[in-house]
């Protein structure tokens, strides 16, 4: 049996903690997330002193952190305005798949392994019918990583094929193609609706773990609740904590690529430019 | 008019007459001995519609000392102030509600600690050893909890009334209790939420030391006094039982402090909170607090129960207690403080069992 070492799993306790605040931040606000069973099983792995995460490839490796949440639904209170068509019922539906080394948080280095986070937006209609939308967030995983050394060519049915469209590292993908192979669309006859699904253009967007996420999602959908959430010192902490583990290194190596080191919030960047930057 | 206590205790007049003596204020309140009598004929003084009083104060073990004639009490505090409570939802009896406050030895007050069924029964309790040292607190408590069950009394149930506040503002999972039910609830039940629901516990009511944290100021520095009362007296908790609970509404600690500022007060740090306030207050002897030894953020919103400053939340260890509710934060302790064992020495509190393995992780480094 691998054997933890002591610092990652008190790293990884802290990190449950995190993800129960999370929710008590949101639950105070009406949102109630902690009863789904992934994200109670995703504090519970965490925690476990004998659960190992396993890397992209499968291989078990005990410097790992992570979770799976698993469709944590929510309903939202407001539909936005401009939803076409007419619903009596909106909520979404959250999933995520996270793992990271612990070793690199709050590094200037890429804060993930792994990072999948799916967005389904389900509409119940009058009649009670059923109308989908989507996006995700991906972390683009590089089928020939530049410090691996390159796998020998063999000709197998799960080796990656590299697109040719470019993939920015992270990127938000909007209502793609994806959508025909959600659980909900079985019964849509999606062929005939009038829509096109395809690839739509990969979108490069700043990570966003389950809290940045939730603070994002919340920010878009939740809007009443957002507004609260950022008077509450502890909520603005916590997503304080994870900007600066996934955003500072991501932005400062974009910003690197000019070499500015001057003027700083020349731009208003916190109030302005990005309103979710803490 | 005086308010006036009844205060019943197995110790003769010659040990515990002080006591009385001590609380009592010339034309604010009267507390007055009697010895305890056996449980029927005490509870036939104390159920009759006009009993003359306003209060009581019980000691707990009421079964220790003998009477003149020789023969003990056959019951403690906590199995009378069980038997008033039950007995004002009696519609027959007509019965007024009442607050019920508990005095005890300090060594005796354990019993009381480990007996968690009898907690909701009294109002509020003090050592009677705290008589000698803070006598005149503790009779402005007393004062404050008839006043308040006045309030409550006529408010009919109206929560917007006994808060004095619109309480459409507020979660409403805070009063959900309350609603919908089949018998009104009596006075002591609205009583025992207000005060250990929000008036305790920290939530959208927030005492001083807390409003100083989310303010980031000291509160020893002369500007205090009137940033507090001049600037967010606005926000100041007029309801019932806030004679003596000193509190301030968040929400509108909050809608002052943006309207000064212009951005949320959790948008900036202790020092730029100061500089904005300074700016918009023309208060220039406002001090930022500097952080508890160890701790490093200025981000504060809590504070350290031990030492009673202002830490960040995400530095503090939680303390044990009831689990607060949706509504309610935690109570935390400093690393400083948790070194130092204050919560076991000072505070009477263990660590919540979440922090404890934290705790132990970290602890090494400071040894």
């Amino acid at each position: 049996m691998i054997r933890i070492d002591p610092r990652v799993m008190a790293f990884r306790r802290d990190r449950a903690n995190d993800l129960e605040q999370l929710a008590t931040f949101t639950n105070k606000r009406g949102i109630i997330i902690n009863q789904n069973p992934s994200f109670k099983e995703a504090i519970r792995s965490l925690r476990d002193e004998n659960y190992v995460f396993r890397d992209e490839s499968g291989e078990l490796n005990s410097f790992l952190w992570g979770y799976t949440i698993d469709r944590l639904s929510v309903v939202i209170p407001n539909v936005p305005r401009h939803t076409f068509p007419v619903v009596q019922q909106l909520s979404i539906n959250i999933s995520i798949k996270f793992t990271a080394n612990w070793q690199d948080w709050q590094k200037m280095l890429d804060p993930s392994r792994q990072l999948n986070l799916d967005v389904l937006l389900l509409g119940k209609k009058k009649d009670a019918s059923t109308c989908l939308s989507s996006f995700h967030l991906d972390k683009h995983l590089d089928p020939t990583p530049l410090h691996a050394p390159k796998a020998k060519a063999t000709v197998s049915q799960t080796e990656k094929v590299v697109p040719a469209e470019a993939h920015p590292l992270y990127h938000i993908q909007f209502g793609s193609a994806k959508i025909r192979k959600e659980k909900e669309a079985g019964s849509l006859d999606l062929a005939n609706s009038g829509n096109l699904f395809m690839d739509t253009p990969r979108l490069m967007h700043h990570p966003l773990d389950l809290v940045l996420g939730v603070d994002f999602l919340l920010s878009n959908y939740f809007p009443d609740a957002w507004d609260a959430l950022k008077r509450d010192g502890p909520y603005i902490s916590l997503c304080r904590k994870y900007q600066a583990a996934f955003w500072k290194p991501y932005i400062h190596a974009i910003a690197r690529h000019w070499d500015l080191h001057r003027d700083r919030d020349c731009w208003n960047a916190k109030n302005v430019i990005w309103p979710n930057l803490l | 008019m005086a308010v006036k206590y009844l205060y019943l205790d197995d110790d003769p007049e010659q040990r515990v007459g002080q006591i009385a003596r001590s609380l009592s204020i010339e034309g604010k309140l009267e507390v007055t001995y009697r010895p305890v009598s056996f449980f029927k004929p005490q509870i036939e003084q104390l159920i009759v519609p006009d009993w003359g009083f306003d209060g009581l104060l019980l000691d707990l073990r009421l079964d220790q000392e003998p009477r003149a004639d020789g023969q003990k009490a056959e019951y403690t505090a906590t199995t009378l102030a069980q038997f008033l409570r039950t007995k004002v939802y009696d519609q027959e009896a007509g019965i007024r509600d009442f607050p019920i406050v508990l005095c005890s030895q300090q060594s005796k007050i354990g019993m009381y600690e480990a007996d968690m069924s009898s907690h909701d029964l009294f109002d509020y309790k003090f050592p009677k050893e705290d008589v000698e040292v803070r006598a005149k607190e503790i009779s402005s408590n007393l004062v404050a909890l008839v006043e308040g069950y006045q309030t409550i009394t006529a408010a009919q149930g109206n929560w917007s009334t006994m808060l004095a506040y619109d309480t459409a503002q507020l979660d409403a999972r805070i009063f959900s209790r309350f609603t919908n039910r089949s018998t009104p609830a009596a006075t002591h039940e609205y009583a025992r939420h207000l005060l250990k629901g929000l008036l305790i516990p920290t939530n959208e009511l927030i005492k001083e030391a807390i409003l100083a944290a989310r303010l980031g100021v000291t509160t020893t520095a002369d500007g205090w006094p009137r940033l507090r009362d001049e600037v967010f007296g606005a926000a100041r908790y007029q309801g019932a039982f806030g004679q003596s609970w000193e509190r301030w509404w968040q929400p509108e600690v909050n809608r002052i402090f943006e309207s000064l500022c212009g951005t949320p007060i959790a948008s900036l740090d202790a020092a730029e909170r100061v500089t904005a306030l300074v700016e918009r207050t023309g208060l220039t002897e406002l001090v930022a607090a500097t952080p508890i030894e160890l701790n490093h953020s200025t981000w504060y919103w809590n504070i350290c129960e031990a030492y009673q400053a202002p830490l960040d939340p995400a530095e503090g260890f939680r303390l044990a207690g009831s689990e607060p509710t949706v509504w309610q934060e935690y109570d935390y302790i400093s690393l400083k403080a948790l070194l130092e064992q204050l919560h076991t020495t000072e505070l009477h509190r263990p660590l919540h069992p979440d922090e404890v393995l934290r705790f132990e992780a970290i602890r090494e480094n400071y040894s």
